[in-house]
């Protein structure tokens, strides 16, 4: 054991087996360091609905807040920015040539 | 209606004016399929060969603003030509559908209403398909998304066979992408 541990007697008097022991129930889950993402996608699962039709008229209006923010506070350039889309073109026609 | 939404109304009804079959693709194609995100212009795929691209161009700069200055040239170039609505001020980059793979875009479309707009859409596969091909982090999130909130309409045949397909002309990324994508969200 690493000398820097406390003694087990100590550990015993501090507390800290009886927290491992906790912490080995059902404690333990909320200090999990990884996200349990089984459980979250069945979470969502579970109360997942297709949006309804205010919800899409509330993102819409949302998004269109978003867009005009953004092309307030965005230059010229990065209005036209396509370089990504032009690649991926070019490397459709790459891999499947032209249609006759 | 939002101007987006103005946008994508305004431009079916100028394709259907002027005999140009397209289908919305990227972030709308997305949005539309229930993946609320947001996005700074709307992609669609117009059907042509490499002879109409002019007449493509031509088309569209009657009634849309052309983004760059010299736009026959980018498009002839780039086989992407950059527009914006005149009235809503909204870009549209239109794509020169010149490959086989856009061709099969084009002929399953659907159509389509993302609030008050109705337009012609890639089914959600395709578009799948689409954005496992450009595979940058943003696509990959998107697929990754689209598959949990459409997991129980999807068909899953169609998507695994196109995705082997693509191994074919070396990118073999698309199924294996398609595969721990799957794998993840256990469908």
């Amino acid at each position: 054991m690493p000398d820097f541990l406390p003694k087990a007697s100590l550990r015993e008097k501090s507390g800290i087996s009886i927290l491992n022991k906790i912490m080995n129930s059902d404690f333990k889950k909320f200090f999990e360091p990884t996200p349990n993402y089984a459980a979250l996608r069945e979470l969502e699962e579970k109360n997942y609905h297709p949006p309804t039709e205010e919800e899409i008229r509330n993102f819409l209006n949302f998004w269109q807040e978003i867009y005009d923010f953004w092309s307030q506070n965005n230059s010229p350039f990065e209005m036209s920015y396509a370089e990504e889309k032009v690649r991926v073109r070019k490397a459709l026609i790459d891999k499947f040539g032209f249609r006759a | 209606m939002i101007r987006f939404e103005k946008t994508l109304k305004r431009l079916d009804e100028f394709c259907e004016e002027v005999s140009i079959k397209y289908a919305v693709i990227g972030g709308v194609a997305v949005i539309t399929y229930d993946y609320q995100r947001t996005t700074k212009d709307i992609d669609i795929t117009v059907l042509c060969n490499l002879e109409e691209l002019k007449s493509i161009h031509d088309k569209f700069i009657q009634s849309y603003l052309p983004v760059h200055d010299d736009s026959l040239n980018f498009f002839s170039r780039n086989f992407l030509l950059p527009v914006k609505d005149k009235i809503t001020d909204i870009k549209i980059d239109v794509a020169a559908g010149l490959t086989i793979f856009d061709d099969t875009i084009i002929k399953r479309r659907i159509r389509t209403k993302l609030g008050r707009a109705e337009f012609y859409i890639c089914t959600l596969e395709d578009l799948i398909i689409y954005k496992l091909f450009a595979s940058r982090h943003l696509d990959l999130g998107d697929v990754e998304m689209l598959l949990i909130k459409n997991k129980n309409s999807l068909d899953k045949k169609y998507l695994f066979e196109s995705a082997e397909k693509f191994k074919e002309l070396e990118r073999e990324d698309i199924s294996e992408n398609l595969q721990k994508l799957f794998n993840q969200q256990i469908l």
